[in-house]
């Protein structure tokens, strides 16, 4: 019976050491809103410059250097990694670079948008197969006085191939994010986190909204959605989506 | 500044192929030093603001700040950062979700984003890339500054009519002013 619970402890033990053992290059990085200039994986940082993709690594001590420089078009607003892919959005396309050697990233796909779309604040994120990418276009830019916002799925299985699935019209977009089936979208200009559900990746099924004034970003953590608007942030408690209470005050000093 | 002002005809042209919806020709020509347009403006405009070297390379903690203008958010546990743009970065500690509390504040003047690997944080200031650790929030410490690494805009954002001309001679441009233009060459359409 004691050489029995000894054995469970053992294995346990090994079992942790296994597990740390594959953590080992994981670096800590917290989780970012989807409006970012900059993403970390592993040992490296790659941040967009105005047309390029700067690589840069960074060394035990905190210290960097810029070891690459991918260039692209100009017009290179937001970064997220998943997996080992990076997805960029731009006032024009979606970027899509394969990153398994980390200081070389090569370019897999670019999938430019049609003119119209063309606009400002493109976030993506990525769930499996799908990304899916708000487009802003502010009215009266350039003369055109109504032009379309919208949020795109995309479906990205091949990526050297991506292409649109489904587009849903929207008001202001920014930030969006998931969690499980369900997807967040800030909208500006309704003043609304927007909530579809992508159990259908392909055929999103709006579901309501929570009211807001002004959200920018979101970033879904478990149970509970931290959402930044124009000058402040907001958490809120999503364990039921048909039901999102808001937990936070103002923040204190 | 670095590459910023060494834009050639091939970065011009993808631009305009990307931009050149929302960029006027004009506007491209005040990167390069304003030259394309003849007619002298006087009137209401908007000027840069400009911060020198120094200014720029005060980075260290401060009490907390007003949150008036935010940027880049992330969570690492239970602290919650937001940028302020142009600014710095507030740091909540968010444990208590209905009651978050304003910690400090990482003064970083010209920031636009942010991440974050293990204990070390790194954001853009300006053309420069910091690096800073962390594992004291209260106490942060610069451990690199990488200069030169990212090109500046040297036009207001989102703005159409005459400005003045950025001269990055001046300092790091990091906000755009109202102000009653003299001689003003530079103007944007968007």
């Amino acid at each position: 019976m004691k050489t029995g619970k000894l054995l469970i402890v053992i294995i346990f033990l090994i079992g942790q050491a296994c597990l740390d053992g594959n953590n080992f290059n994981e670096a800590v990085t917290g989780k970012t809103g989807s409006i970012t200039r900059f993403a970390v994986k592993g040992d490296y940082l790659y941040s967009l410059d105005m047309n390029q993709i700067l690589v840069f690594e960074i060394f035990d001590n905190g210290e960097t250097e810029q070891v690459n420089a991918v260039p692209a078009d100009y017009g290179l607003e937001t970064i997220i990694i998943y997996d080992e892919t990076i997805y960029v959005g731009s006032t024009s396309a979606l970027y899509i670079l394969d990153i398994s050697v980390p200081a070389t990233p090569v370019i897999l796909s670019k999938l430019d948008r049609e003119e119209i779309l063309i606009g400002g604040c493109d976030p993506v994120v990525v769930k499996d197969n799908y990304a899916y990418s708000t487009v802003k276009i502010i009215e009266n830019r350039c003369g055109r006085l109504s032009a379309v916002s919208q949020l795109i799925v995309y479906d990205v299985s091949d990526k050297k191939n991506p292409f649109e699935v489904n587009t849903f019209p929207m008001d202001q977009p920014n930030g969006l994010g998931y969690k499980d089936n369900h997807l967040f979208v800030c909208d500006q200009g309704v003043d609304k986190i927007q909530i579809f559900d992508i159990t259908v990746p392909t055929n999103p099924a709006y579901i309501g909204f929570v009211n807001l004034v002004d959200p920018i970003d979101l970033i879904p953590n478990g149970e509970t959605m931290i959402v930044s608007t124009a000058n402040d942030f907001v958490i809120y408690d999503i364990t039921d989506v048909n039901n999102i209470t808001r937990l936070s005050s103002i923040p204190k000093k | 500044m670095g590459s910023g002002v060494g834009l050639t005809f091939e970065h011009i042209w993808s631009m305009l192929k990307t931009q050149g919806k929302f960029l006027c020709v004009l506007c491209l020509a005040a990167l390069f030093g304003c030259q394309l347009n003849p007619d002298f403006y006087n009137g209401a405009g908007v000027k840069p603001v400009y911060i020198s070297a120094s200014e720029l390379s005060d980075i260290r903690n401060l009490e907390p700040q007003p949150t008036e203008k935010t940027g880049p958010i992330l969570l690492l546990n239970n602290l919650f950062f937001m940028v302020e743009q142009k600014k710095g970065i507030h740091v909540f500690d968010v444990t208590n979700l209905s009651n978050p509390v304003k910690i400090s504040f990482i003064k970083i003047p010209a920031v636009n984003d942010f991440s974050i690997r293990n204990n070390v944080l790194l954001a853009d200031n300006g053309p420069h890339l910091v690096s800073i650790d962390i594992t004291d929030i209260y106490n942060i410490v610069i451990l690199s500054i990488e200069s030169n690494v990212f090109k500046q805009a040297l036009f207001p954002e989102n703005y159409s009519g005459f400005f003045e001309c950025a001269d990055p001679a001046r300092g790091i441009i990091v906000d755009w002013e109202n102000a009653e233009l003299t001689n003003a060459k530079c103007q944007s359409f968007n």
